[in-house]
């Protein structure tokens, strides 16, 4: 284990605070996981809930504002970012596939690369993660000849094949067409049960009741409410999240 | 519907086939204009083509068959030529291992090459050790392709040859770098023919790509101003001149601005012009690159961010494949320019294989052969580009360009 001690949680953001020019994407955003909880990230659209998941593995760099991930504080030091990045996969909307890679050589590129581990040894682990999510007879093929949805769990193979502490999930189901996004919601859902910790920024509100251990909601840069599903779904208290529930359900 | 033909039937077959498929007799007499059109063209055909073949019979080739050496080599010594042949011969091996191995399963490649060498061999008619050594490269390609093709059923003795293959054409031209300058050499001067042309070219392309990749990279680099303004500078100063014009500043400029290291100052001509093209070659090749790199989604730079990849293994195993992959037809078309912008060289004094020509069709012996001569050297160029793009086309296929 890292240098997290018992109890800390896994991430730690205090006052986060992101711009684009004059535009306040996140107006200081605090909030702690713990390790092995999957929360949904709801919010309309540039509420900031992907701007916020995009903070923790520095895709988008915020400027004021501490972000701790398993115990290593983001800044300047690009091998504190190299580290957090090994430890968080993210799983993306338009699925980021490497179009010039073999499905195998997509999830076997990033532990051959990064943890410089043997051929033979990162494949192995590539096929196992494709069993994983229930593709192993496409590992030949190439992302495009393979439907949104096989693609998407590809994706996730990917990314667990760095085997992450924490998952991030920006809108995995948006792209997809409506039949293919139980295929890529039944491979989270396992990941859930299996106990990982998961931010997943999603609009699947039956999926989101049945697995989330806790809710944040986003509402111009701001978590303006977080609780429990039931909470969240029986007992709202702010006007804003009451409006985007009875928008969305 | 006719019936299709297997893979292996005659080339008649497949043109019959092919003419049924596409339903010419009904496109070809379709109205009365079609009619006219199509035996006004057919009249022109023949036209063309029975006036070529009977200017071919009738024609002086007699300054190609006396010409046969200049023509490859310029005034490199008989005695000398053992500096050049083993490079051309793994040259040809090399080809025919390569297509063997990377070019399944289309032979056009193999055998478009085999064929021109073929018909350069013909042309130079007589048994002498240039049409042996030129046989020999055929024989070499062939053997290479054999041996590649044979080599499919073993993944163990295929992924040696690959890499001895791989690692030879790494070698092969500081191999015929060592070969031309050792020991006792003729001095550059002696360089000329085709020789010349495809060296000057082969280096520019070999040196100059690898540089093109620096510049382009660096036009595009945030947060380092110096390296991007110095790259752009570069890339736009020598756009900004005539081939031609740095040609002569590298003949006749140079010898001043050079430092006196190593004897730099003193260098050759040729070696000049080598410096010359592979930097011309760089600032046109980096832009063509640019192009490449421009067009690779956000998305990609992300997913390689978010696994942990560094910025070197991003480029190494994301962007530059997917650039290259982009852009190669505009590589080939870049490269294929500049192979026949090589022949300005004859304005610095360098024998290439066009001012052998422009030089022999001046000869008393040989007056009135200046057609002959540039059809000969006009087929040559022809037949260097066109395989160069036939390359390129299986090498697009290969990578399934366009379908994936």
């Amino acid at each position: 284990m890292t240098n997290s001690e018992p109890n800390q949680a896994i991430i730690q953001a205090r006052d986060v605070e992101k711009w684009f020019g004059n535009f306040a994407a996140l107006k200081g955003v605090s909030a702690d996981i713990q390790e092995g909880e999957v929360v949904v990230v709801l919010g309309p659209s540039g509420s900031g809930k992907s701007t916020f998941i995009r903070c923790i593995n520095q895709l988008e760099e915020h400027e004021v504002g501490t972000i701790i991930v398993d115990g290593i504080e983001i800044n300047d030091d690009s091998r504190n970012l190299q580290k957090i990045r090994s430890e968080v996969g993210m799983v993306f909307q338009q699925f980021n596939l490497f179009p010039h890679l073999s499905v195998l050589d997509n999830v076997a590129l990033a532990p051959r690369k990064v943890k410089k581990m043997p051929k033979a040894e990162a494949e192995e682990l590539a096929m196992a993660g494709l069993t994983r999510v229930g593709i192993p007879e496409q590992a030949e093929k190439f992302p495009t000849q393979l439907s949104g949805g096989q693609q998407q769990r590809v994706a996730i193979a990917r990314a667990l094949a760095m085997q992450p502490k924490i998952m991030l999930f920006d809108e995995p189901t948006s792209a997809l067409d409506p039949e293919m996004i139980k295929e890529v919601l039944d491979v989270m859902r396992e990941l859930a049960e299996s106990g990982m910790t998961m931010i997943v920024v999603t609009h699947e509100m039956g999926f989101a009741k049945e697995v989330a251990d806790r809710f944040l909601f986003f509402a111009e840069g701001l978590i303006v409410e977080e609780g429990t599903p039931d909470h969240f779904f029986n007992n709202p208290q702010e006007e804003r999240t009451k409006l985007f529930l009875s928008q969305i359900l | 519907m006719a019936e299709t033909p297997q893979p292996r039937a005659s080339l008649l077959a497949r043109i019959q086939h092919g003419y049924r498929e596409s339903d010419a007799s009904a496109q070809l007499f379709k109205t009365k204009t079609h009619t006219v059109i199509t035996i006004i063209s057919a009249i022109t055909a023949i036209w063309v083509l029975v006036t070529l073949t009977n200017w071919m019979f009738n024609a002086e080739w007699q300054v190609i068959l006396d010409k046969r050496r200049p023509f490859l080599v310029g005034k490199f010594p008989a005695d000398q030529m053992w500096r050049i042949w083993p490079g051309v011969w793994i040259f040809g091996a090399l080809l025919g291992l390569s297509s063997g191995l990377w070019m399944r399963p289309g032979k056009n490649t193999a055998i478009t090459i085999a064929a021109g060498i073929a018909i350069l061999s013909f042309l130079l008619v007589e048994l002498d050790s240039t049409a042996i050594n030129l046989a020999l490269i055929l024989l070499l390609a062939l053997a290479g392709y054999v041996v590649a093709v044979r080599a499919q059923d073993s993944p163990s003795v295929r992924s040696l040859i690959s890499r001895v293959t791989v690692a030879t054409w790494v070698l092969l031209i500081p191999f015929m770098i060592i070969l031309l300058f050792v020991g006792d050499a003729p001095p550059t001067s002696y360089w000329g023919g085709i020789f010349v042309n495809v060296m000057l070219a082969a280096i520019a392309i070999v040196v100059g790509t690898p540089v093109a990749v620096f510049l382009s990279l660096g036009r595009s680099l945030d947060g380092y101003p110096a390296i991007r303004i110095a790259s752009t500078a570069f890339i736009e100063v020598v756009r900004g001149a005539p081939l031609i014009a740095w040609l002569f500043m590298g003949r006749f400029v140079l010898p001043f601005i050079l430092p006196s290291w190593f004897g730099m100052n003193e260098a050759d001509v040729i070696f000049r012009t080598m410096i010359v093209l592979i930097l011309f070659n760089a600032a046109y090749t980096a832009e063509v690159i640019r192009g490449g790199l421009q067009a690779i989604p956000k998305g990609q730079y992300e997913a390689a961010d978010s696994l942990g990849l560094g910025y070197f293994q991003t480029l190494r195993a994301i962007s530059l494949p997917q650039a290259f992959r982009a852009v190669l037809p505009s590589l080939i078309n870049q490269y294929i320019g500049l192979f026949k912008d090589t022949t300005l060289v004859y304005l610095i004094s360098v024998v290439d294989v066009l001012e052998v020509g422009r030089k022999a069709f001046n000869e008393l012996d040989y007056t009135g052969t200046a057609l002959e001569v540039l059809v000969f050297v006009g087929f040559i160029f022809w037949l260097v580009t066109f395989s160069m793009s036939a390359i390129s086309r299986r090498v697009e296929a290969n990578m399934g360009l366009g379908s994936r």
